[in-house]
């Protein structure tokens, strides 16, 4: 008999995140820990965020959102809005763009934390910084090649 | 002692977990995993003031356990309880 607290749970993917849409639906914020590294610099494995239930006015460029994918669920920044599509990028990527619809996206970010306190996401300072570095995505391509 | 009655424990495929829904925010950075045991003293328990002699009793009810590990165990689980916050304040 034992009962357990673990900082990173290991459920199933897909039951962590159904059981988060369940609050979500409700209309309440949800804390989840940041798996993996796709949002390096900006976020970083096992920072905290607080994810909000999106609504229209929340989709503008430079937001992270959380979105379900065919691929799975990803945490990553909106890059452009178009009519009936919206494309996310994981600021680490070099490459790779997700194209979704509006209601594959489920959160925005409205809050992270890490050990050392809370983390500026959506500041109009950062929001450029993501920029840049999206935009600098050729020159980290190139960097990264030669570094191999 | 009392579980804190906002705490909702949820099956989750074949995983129990506790989760807290402190006011208007859920936290699932910090979950509370139960193993089939636990979750099913956590349902007996919910809802109703109960002491260690309460759980002793509900355990070996239903498993055949010596009373040494039993105690044991309850012992464990009420120091677990109380370090992670899952018992109303008195």
């Amino acid at each position: 008999m034992e009962i357990s607290s673990k900082k990173k749970i290991t459920l199933a993917n897909n039951l962590f995140f159904e059981e988060l849409k369940v609050y979500l639906d409700k209309g309440q914020r949800v804390t989840i820990r940041v798996a993996g590294n796709s949002m390096n610099p900006f976020l970083k494995h096992g920072d905290r965020v607080v994810l909000k239930p999106i609504e229209n006015a929340d989709l503008k460029l430079g937001r992270i959102v959380l979105a379900d994918t065919e691929q799975g669920y990803i945490l990553h920044r909106i890059v452009k809005i178009m009519d009936d599509e919206i494309w996310l990028a994981g600021d680490a990527n070099l490459q790779q763009i997700e194209r979704l619809k509006k209601e594959e996206v489920w959160a925005i970010v409205a809050e992270a934390f890490n050990d050392k306190g809370k983390i500026d996401v959506h500041s109009f300072l950062t929001i450029n910084a993501a920029f840049i570095w999206y935009w600098a995505r050729p020159v980290r391509r190139l960097l990264n090649w030669i570094k191999k | 002692m009392r579980l804190r009655d906002d705490l909702t424990l949820r099956q989750i495929g074949n995983d129990y977990i506790v989760v807290d829904p402190s006011q208007d925010m859920v936290d699932m950075s910090k979950v509370y995993t139960l193993n089939e045991t636990a979750a099913w003293l956590w349902k007996e328990l919910k809802g109703q003031d109960f002491t260690s002699e309460t759980m002793v009793d509900l355990l070996k009810e239903r498993y055949e356990v010596d009373n040494e590990q039993v105690l044991k165990d309850v012992e464990n689980l009420v120091a677990i309880f109380k370090e992670q916050g899952v018992l109303q304040n008195q």
